[in-house]
């Protein structure tokens, strides 16, 4: 008589037991390798240059730019899509998968060091490939699961801006500033166009960003070529339709460099510097605020200041859009950037600034009641 | 070479007149016997008195030089001279490469724009725009993307010819829509222009940032149907529908079946299934696929059978 035959359902069940274990054992991996990556990199790399701090608090933020609480919260945004796709090929030296925090940790020291691929890889004992894919899931997931860190605030949160900005320089109604820097690539010879060759004679991206009194991005455009003129960079935008259609910034303006044209919502300085000096000035004092917005994203965020290697021109966009999300998420967090993060003077060095000429009247007569604003606050401030 | 004595040569044939070759002789003064000694002739004559025809054409640089230096031996100098006078020979021939049929560099031509904007005279456009990368060597495609790339654009690209082109992709954090966007920018010069990427089709495809990759480890979450696989495969489908055709109603849907070309007979080969389109009446009767299914199960029921005994 032949065996009985044993039944499917049997079977299965046994393969179903057997991924079970699989997944047991997988998930008791990921929680002894979770304290170990840390230790790991810490003990391999905390000699390996002389600015890294003695303190492994400081340390982590020297190397991730955000302190442990903030990177947990990363963890906590990107885990669903870390985890969900297990990283079948991506394992690190010792043959055991990665867990999510080492791939944020790998992400973020890519971003946050512009080293390449292979120098990052070394410091976590993994190869270049892995840090490249890691890095690029890291960026999909953010864009997706972080986007309320940057929006247009509420109504609300405008008017604290608006006062926040008067309280500190007088302007009434003021609720940002705008500003926009080149993020400098090297094209491969067959994809080198004059389009994206700028004024310095650099293949160059743009990214436009409004900031608040924070420093936070409160809107940014990118992707566009270095070669236009800031000025349509900001018709490009959505955020001049939405303005120039009404919905935005209503009665309320931002203020920009004299690169920009002057609108009803758009305040740029007087061109005569002696006679309006005084305008001028706390003018200056709000415009800089985009500078520095975007000086902190360039220092923190040294993928941006580095000249990219023939980035993707595609993906580009999402790396600078994570750098601003990443940004936000350190001042939303609370955490501030340690003082030896290296912070250029200016983030566009190297770029001529050109006025523009295009002045409306409704524009002028903005900044005119502006002007008298702030010479009658003036004066009643003396007397 | 075109012949200007056509018409001597013609009469030439004439048997009752002096041949050509006594013509040509006594045009040069030479002696018309058929008895002369060429090698004769020429060493007792080392500089003839050659008058040439007037009517002739004459070629001075070929003639007159030939004339005045012919030395002894130069008969075939002295030869050419004479049928350079008798024809016209052109200008002597110079070895020079075959012009290529093709520019060696091709670029669009320039069409007048009637862009309100565009205030150039489209000629001046090549000259006076140095930046105005007309060849749009951002736009290097492969020929697929090429042709569905002009296909799109031929619509609304007629007065875009002469701009350079750029893909883009754009995150705008202010935009109506999605974030990102592809965007299509043409340039020339200082003046750009700027559309959104059309979508294959109806373009109303899921935002970019909904289109997502797919990642390691993940089955693309949308089953393949059988109507998909049908187009793609029609063998892998016929397959797939007899496996459902066993296990799930045990009939096949023979109209269902039918639905898919097939292309070779061979493929027919299961004729139980009915799955030719041409069933013979005269043939057995057509077996459904549980019939089949009942067929097996019975044999297998016999042998356990036979076996227990």
């Amino acid at each position: 008589m032949a065996p009985p035959k044993k039944s499917k359902k049997t079977k299965r069940r046994h393969a179903d037991s057997a991924k079970c274990s699989t997944k047991v054992s997988t998930s008791v991996d990921y929680k002894t390798v979770e304290s170990d990556w840390w230790n790991c990199f810490w003990l391999k790399n905390s000699d390996s240059e002389p600015a890294v701090p003695s303190n492994e608090t400081e340390g982590f933020k020297y190397f991730f730019r955000v302190s442990k609480k903030t990177f947990d919260y990363i963890c906590s945004l990107v885990r669903e899509d870390l985890i969900s796709r297990p990283p079948s090929g991506l394992i690190n030296i010792e043959g055991r998968l990665l867990t999510v925090e080492k791939q944020v940790a790998i992400a973020l020291r890519r971003l946050a060091s512009g080293e390449s691929q292979v120098s990052v890889g070394s410091a976590f004992g993994v190869g270049q490939s892995t840090v490249s894919q890691v890095t690029w899931r890291f960026i999909e997931s953010m864009e997706e699961r972080a986007k309320h860190h940057l929006k247009w605030p509420e109504k609300s949160r405008i008017e604290e801006i608006k006062s926040n900005f008067k309280i500190k320089f007088g302007f009434p109604n003021c609720c940002g500033a705008i500003d926009a820097t080149h993020i400098i690539m090297t094209l491969p010879a067959v994809e080198t166009s004059e389009d994206w060759c700028d004024q310095a004679s650099n293949y160059s991206m743009f990214l436009q960003a409004i900031v608040d009194d924070e420093l936070r991005f409160l809107d940014i455009v990118t992707g566009w070529p270095g070669s236009m003129t800031v000025s349509r960079l900001l018709k490009c935008s959505g955020f001049y339709k939405l303005c120039e259609g009404g919905k935005r910034l209503e009665g309320e303006f931002i203020v920009a460099k004299a690169a920009y044209p002057l609108l009803p919502w758009l305040i740029t300085p007087y061109n005569d510097d002696e006679s309006n000096k005084f305008f001028n000035t706390k003018h200056e004092a709000i415009r800089v605020m985009a500078e520095r917005a975007l000086s902190m994203l360039k220092g923190a965020w040294r993928i941006l200041h580095k000249v990219m290697w023939r980035p993707d021109k595609h993906k580009l966009p999402s790396v600078i859009l994570v750098c601003c999300l990443l940004h936000n998420i350190i001042i939303d967090s609370g955490d501030a950037l340690r003082d030896d993060v290296p912070l250029s003077i200016h983030h566009d060095l190297g770029y001529e600034e050109k006025s523009c000429d295009q002045v409306t009247s409704r524009g002028m007569v903005v900044r005119e009641n502006i002007l008298r604003h702030l010479q009658s606050h003036e004066c009643h401030q003396l007397v | 070479m075109i012949c200007s004595v056509s018409s001597s040569s013609s009469s030439s044939t004439n048997r009752s007149g002096p041949s050509w070759l006594d013509r040509l002789r006594h045009s040069k003064g030479f002696p018309t016997d058929d008895g002369l000694d060429l090698d004769v002739f020429v060493t007792s004559n080392p500089n003839p008195n050659l008058q040439p025809n007037p009517d002739t054409p004459s070629r001075p640089s070929l003639s007159d030089g030939h004339q005045r230096n012919r030395s002894s031996t130069d008969l075939f100098g002295l030869m050419s001279s004479v049928l350079s006078e008798l024809f016209i020979m052109g200008d002597p021939p110079k070895i020079r490469p075959k012009a290529l049929r093709k520019q060696q560099n091709p670029r669009p031509r320039a069409q007048p724009s009637s862009d309100a904007d565009e205030n150039v005279p489209w000629q001046a456009v090549l000259t006076t725009a140095p930046s105005a990368d007309i060849s749009g060597t951002d736009c290097r495609r492969s020929p697929e993307e090429e042709k569905a790339f002009n296909k799109k654009m031929t619509s609304d690209e007629s007065d875009l010819s002469g701009y350079s082109c750029t893909r883009v992709t754009v995150i705008d954090t202010s935009a109506a829509e999605a974030w990102k966007s592809e965007k299509v920018v043409f340039r020339k010069g200082m003046v750009w222009k700027f559309r959104d990427k059309k979508r294959g089709g109806s373009g109303s495809g899921p935002p970019l940032s909904l289109k997502r990759k797919r990642k390691f480890g993940q089955v693309a979450a949308v089953p393949v149907t059988l109507e998909k696989r049908k187009r793609r495969n029609p063998m892998r489908a016929l397959k797939a529908s007899s496996k459902n055709g066993c296990t799930g109603s045990g009939v096949v849907e023979a109209s269902k079946v039918k639905q898919i070309k097939i292309p070779s007979k061979r493929i027919c080969r299961p004729s139980f299934l009915n799955l030719d389109c041409k069933p013979s009446p005269e043939k057995s009767p057509v077996l459904t696929l549980q019939d089949v299914c009942k067929f097996k199960k019975k044999k297998a029921c016999l042998r356990s059978r036979h076996k227990m005994k």
